[in-house]
């Protein structure tokens, strides 16, 4: 593969090394701007969220149901994906 | 064969920048986020002060307004974290947002005000911001600069926990965390604050939880407060 790209690259040796050298960096800004931020979010350590079944579990372990209206103000527990790491 | 080679170590080399980008990039975009939203909040606050009336004391403050998306209504500091840290908050607690700076959990209170002030943070990539939660003891501030005032919270013992510890670990679905009362941390209504962030380091299996309640409110004017002081 980089044997074929090397050949059929033109021009002396310098250039072809100068054009390699463009050619990597082109990449690399393309992976850094546009393939990274785009993959972030498939990998499993960057998965913030949990499902949306799991939460409508919630009260299940850990504790005693609330009392309707013991909490006072507002409370965020329609949170859709859980807590976010 | 030897293309599948050049495949392979292609592909580890990708892999390896990735490693970087996620390490070390993040954390170069978050500080530039982070020099945009200072700069919003300084707007903010100057706007703030351009719009009170003249005779009003310095020591009442207008209360505060409804937090609008994307829009950044605080800055956090925690000792504890070291003199240099500071983190911006936002709405919202996406994966978007985040990169910015901290979130604030949409319907939980607003800062100083009855209820759960609650906030999200990164342990890892974006800055780092809440790495060093683990650290928090009880007693420790938290104090954030709004746009008309400063709210300091200090660490409590949640009721659920032995000996000193501060810090709760839990799974992500325990969303009660995030009450206006949580019930492992606190018995009675109060203005509290909690943040959460991910446990461990790399991973999102657990989460850290650390509850504080309203220590102080003093309108920005009046300068520091004592706890960032020294």
């Amino acid at each position: 593969m980089y044997g074929w790209i090397w050949r059929t690259l033109p021009g002396n040796v310098w250039v072809k090394l100068l054009i390699s050298l463009l050619l990597v960096l082109a990449i690399v800004y393309a992976l850094f701007t546009w393939v990274f931020p785009w993959a972030e979010p498939l990998l499993p350590f960057s998965d913030v969220t949990v499902d949306q079944e799991n939460v409508t579990n919630t009260t299940g372990p850990g504790g005693a149901p609330r009392p309707a209206g013991a909490t006072g103000a507002t409370s965020p527990a329609a949170l859709p994906g859980g807590l976010p790491g | 064969m030897r293309g599948l080679g050049e495949v392979f170590i292609t592909l580890g080399v990708v892999i390896l920048l990735f490693v970087v980008y996620q390490l070390y990039w993040t954390g170069v975009l978050a500080d530039r986020a982070r020099a945009d939203e200072m700069r919003k909040l300084d707007e903010a606050r100057k706007r703030t002060v351009a719009a009170m009336p003249r005779d009003v004391p310095v020591a009442q403050a207008p209360k505060q307004a409804p937090y609008e998306d994307g829009e950044p209504f605080g800055t956090m500091y925690v000792p504890r974290f070291g003199s240099d840290w500071y983190k911006t908050i936002r709405p919202g607690v996406s994966p978007k947002e985040l990169q910015k700076g901290l979130g604030w959990y949409k319907g939980s209170a607003q800062a100083g005000e009855d209820g759960n002030f609650a906030i999200a943070g990164h342990r890892k990539t974006y800055g780092d911001p809440f790495l060093n939660v683990p650290k928090l003891q009880v007693g420790d501030k938290i104090v954030i600069e709004g746009i008309t005032e400063w709210f300091v919270y200090s660490i409590d013992k949640p009721v659920s926990l032995n000996g000193d510890k501060a810090v709760l670990k839990t799974i992500p679905e325990d969303v009660h965390v995030l009450d206006a009362v949580p019930e492992k941390a606190y018995r009675t209504p109060g203005k509290y604050i909690t943040l959460t962030t991910c446990e461990p380091e790399f991973g999102s299996t657990h989460r850290l939880i650390v509850w504080g309640h309203l220590e102080s409110r003093t309108p920005l004017a009046a300068g520091k407060p004592a706890a960032l002081q020294g």
